[in-house]
């Protein structure tokens, strides 16, 4: 263990030093149980290694914003992961949010009401629609247009509940996709809000019938 | 919906102060949490939380309908480069940012369940190995289908330059011959071998922390949890063989 060991020493001193400290890159330098070994070591070692200091400077450089917008979202919305998991799944296909809601509208035989279902998916994708009251046909047409199954979307949905679970298939969705590129975070989260069939003098349609009618 | 199990012998949570669970004692620490005593902190008080309290401050403010961004940005910075470093050594390079979101999407959520309590970070190890897991049973990202870098060496496009590793065989042998060494060693050996070996602290240093350990009981405690990883690796050999 005299390798790993020394290895995992110059890994500690680089990590403490606020370097890059990859671990692959101290990996490399061994081979089979020798290697995994050191990664144990390595695991073990940053399992309780201090957490840099808050530096918002550094957040702001790091590219970690929307992240952190994406999940308050979901924390503070009652559509449980959609928040973090729509705009990551859209980006994935590549699909800007205007072609995810052009594609939709399509889907649901609704090609002239997009400005309508647009709404409603800002709302999704915000937080602000309950997903209880999202149908699965809207499901199912989301889910071919992203990949996903119509279940898996409305496990990701459920509400994050104080007291209430929340690790729901959507999040093992989410680890199977990819980070946002900030071109699509921003096209997602910056849309104007609106709240469609929310008037009291608006009467329902068959889009408000979709996505509030559960 | 589920509920993370602790691992008994794990080591110390790298947070001072509080547990996460005494904030769900109502009255247990007024000021923070209990009841409509909610009072909304500032970035400079936020910044220098522990992690179980941030997380516990941001289970209060969002009950109380309070604002949570800043706290979440903050834990997200403060967790996101290990959470990365510790998924990269067992994802490939292409999956490290969705599983390493993945991984921290969950323990911010599911820090509102109410079932999670205990030390932050070996709650968070849980569901990074959770995530891993999740990520290598995924047939869109079979790992085993994927080449070993070794055979792209130099092309960089391809893997980078950086390996990881694999998640199946050698890499699990290996973590429960450590975590069974660990299991093995009575509370007070334990820190000694967290602070000796894993931490790097020079054994004078331990041996000042630790009352009743000299530095020559530091050096021969680590070499006795040395000598036991190589025996139960060699143990697991025979037992293959």
């Amino acid at each position: 263990m005299a390798d790993v060991d020394t290895l995992l020493k110059e890994y500690i001193a680089a990590h403490r030093a606020g370097e890059e400290a990859d671990p692959r890159d101290w990996l490399a330098r061994l081979e089979g149980r020798e290697r995994a070994l050191l990664a144990a070591m390595i695991d073990t070692y940053l399992e309780r290694a201090p957490a840099p200091e808050w530096d918002p400077e550094a957040f702001r450089q790091s590219g970690l914003a929307p992240l952190a917008e994406r999940i308050d979202l979901a924390l503070q919305g009652q559509a449980g992961t959609w928040p973090a998991l729509l705009p990551s799944l859209s980006h994935k296909r590549r699909l800007k949010r205007s072609e995810v809601v052009a594609r939709l509208a399509g889907a649901l035989g609704l090609p002239d009401r997009q400005d309508k279902v647009g709404s409603y998916y800002h709302e999704m994708e915000r937080g602000l629609l309950p997903a209880e009251g999202v149908q699965d046909r809207v499901l199912e047409a989301l889910g071919s247009i992203l990949g996903q199954s119509a279940e898996a979307l409305r496990a990701a949905g459920r509400e994050l509940a104080p007291g209430a679970g929340s690790d729901v298939a959507g999040a093992t969705a989410f680890a199977r996709e990819a980070r946002v590129d900030p071109a699509f975070a921003v096209d997602a989260v910056s849309a104007p809000p609106a709240s469609p069939g929310t008037d009291d003098d608006e009467e329902w349609d068959e889009v408000d019938r979709l996505f509030r009618g559960g | 919906m589920f509920t993370l199990r602790l691992p008994a012998a794990s080591c110390r949570s790298a947070g001072r102060g509080p547990k996460l669970s005494d904030y769900r004692r109502p009255g247990r620490l007024k000021g923070i949490v209990g009841g409509d005593a909610f009072k909304e902190k500032g970035e400079h008080e936020l910044a220098v939380m522990p992690e179980g309290e941030l997380i516990a401050y941001l289970l209060d403010a969002r009950a109380h309908g309070a604002p949570t961004g800043l706290a979440v940005s903050i834990l997200v910075f403060k967790l996101m480069s290990d959470v990365r470093r510790r998924v990269a050594m067992k994802v490939p390079a292409e999956a490290i940012d969705e599983v390493a979101e993945a991984v921290l999407l969950s323990a911010l959520t599911s820090s509102f369940d109410g079932t999670s309590a205990g030390e932050f970070r070996n709650w968070l190890t849980t569901i990074i190995k959770r995530r891993i897991a999740d990520h290598h049973r995924s047939p869109k990202t079979d790992v085993r289908l994927v080449p070993l870098p070794e055979e792209h060496e130099g092309d960089d496009e391809v893997w980078g330059r950086r390996v990881s590793v694999p998640f199946e065989g050698e890499a699990i042998d290996v973590e429960r011959a450590l975590d069974q060494a660990k299991r093995e060693l009575n509370p007070e050996h334990l820190e000694v071998v967290s602070l000796y070996i894993f931490e790097d602290l020079p054994a004078a240093e331990v041996a000042d922390r630790l009352v009743g350990i000299t530095e020559a009981n530091v050096h021969k405690i680590a070499q006795r949890f040395r000598d036991r990883v190589t025996e139960l690796l060699s143990e697991r050999d025979d037992t293959s063989t």
